[in-house]
């Protein structure tokens, strides 16, 4: 057996083909990984994509916590909007003259409190604008 | 951004020799068009992975034989392929009319199994991909006399292997 001749024979077996049907899926599978590399967004680390970045690793937890304060917060509206509810129901009824009573009382306050301005606005009593040319000498040079 | 190779133009001009080494190497149809989609989807990934590269040939053939070698290494090998060889018969070779030249490549084809991997994809590269001792050490990364020593003994085994039935042939 000359080793040139076997080498030769060796080479002269054809090998199998590629099959054709890959070449689409092939091609076509790395052009969605093209597509989809140059699509893809830069992280960002501001704004809404730095909250998506933080709460990214662990969005379970961050979920559950946001659950939390949403039930907090619903049972404290419906808490609020009862209470007023309920001291009306149990106070006693209004009467006409204890609202007058307490008008009073308010009116009273009020004068308590802005005695000050009430006094501004009012004009002296005593004393009536003239013109500048009919004033007389009521005063002296110093 | 680097310009974005013509994926098509390279399937088209390098995918017949890739499928040919990859099933030599892993003796599986599936592994193998796993594996050249794999190779594909790289060079879609890294549009500059063949900037400066003057062999593109020598480049796909290296990208290939290391993917192989990395699958084979998952796959944590040899048990597998045997079992694997056993159940089902690879067919690497084209078939033949020649009911002679079909039995050389069918025990061609067992012969090159034997082989260790090393070996194999040395001679495959020399006698199938055609390429020379020095483009096969840059592939494979080894130096040159070390090529051509695998070729050397994959050979010797090949022949002692077949030589019963090339002489009858011939």
């Amino acid at each position: 057996m000359n080793p040139e001749d076997f080498e030769s024979q060796l080479r002269q077996q054809s090998l199998r083909s590629l099959p054709s049907e890959w070449r689409r899926v092939i091609l076509a599978t790395a052009a969605k990984n093209v597509r989809s590399t140059a699509a893809a967004p830069v992280p960002q680390r501001s704004g809404l994509g730095g909250l998506a970045a933080l709460f990214w690793p662990h969005p379970g937890a961050w979920a559950g916590l946001a659950a939390t304060w949403v039930a907090i917060a619903a049972l404290n509206h419906a808490s609020a909007n009862q209470e007023p509810v309920a001291v009306a129901k149990n106070g006693p009824p209004t009467s006409p003259a204890l609202i007058l009573v307490l008008r009073e009382q308010q009116q009273e306050l009020l004068r308590l409190v802005m005695p000050q301005e009430s006094e501004a606005v009012e004009p002296p009593s005593g004393f009536m604008p003239r013109p500048r040319g009919s004033r007389t000498g009521s005063f002296a040079w110093v | 951004m680097p310009a974005q190779p013509d994926l098509a133009q390279l399937y088209d001009e390098h995918a017949p020799v890739l499928f040919g080494f990859l099933l030599n190497l892993t003796r599986h149809e599936a592994d193998t068009r796993d594996l050249l989609q794999e190779l594909f989807i790289k060079l879609a990934r890294n549009p500059d992975l063949l900037d400066g590269v003057r062999e593109p040939r020598a480049f796909l053939l290296r990208l290939a034989h290391n993917l192989a070698i990395d699958l084979m290494r998952r796959q944590g090998t040899r048990h597998r392929h045997y079992e694997q060889l056993a159940a089902e018969s690879v067919a690497l070779f084209a078939p033949a009319e020649n009911p002679d030249t079909a039995e050389f490549r069918q025990r061609l084809t067992a012969a090159l199994d034997e082989l260790p991997p090393d070996q194999r994809a040395v001679v495959h590269l020399k006698l199938w991909a055609g390429l020379t001792f020095e483009e096969i050490a840059a592939t494979l990364e080894l130096s040159p006399n070390t090529a051509a020593s695998r070729y050397r003994y994959g050979i010797d085994k090949l022949r002692a292997r077949l030589r019963p039935l090339y002489d009858q042939i011939h």
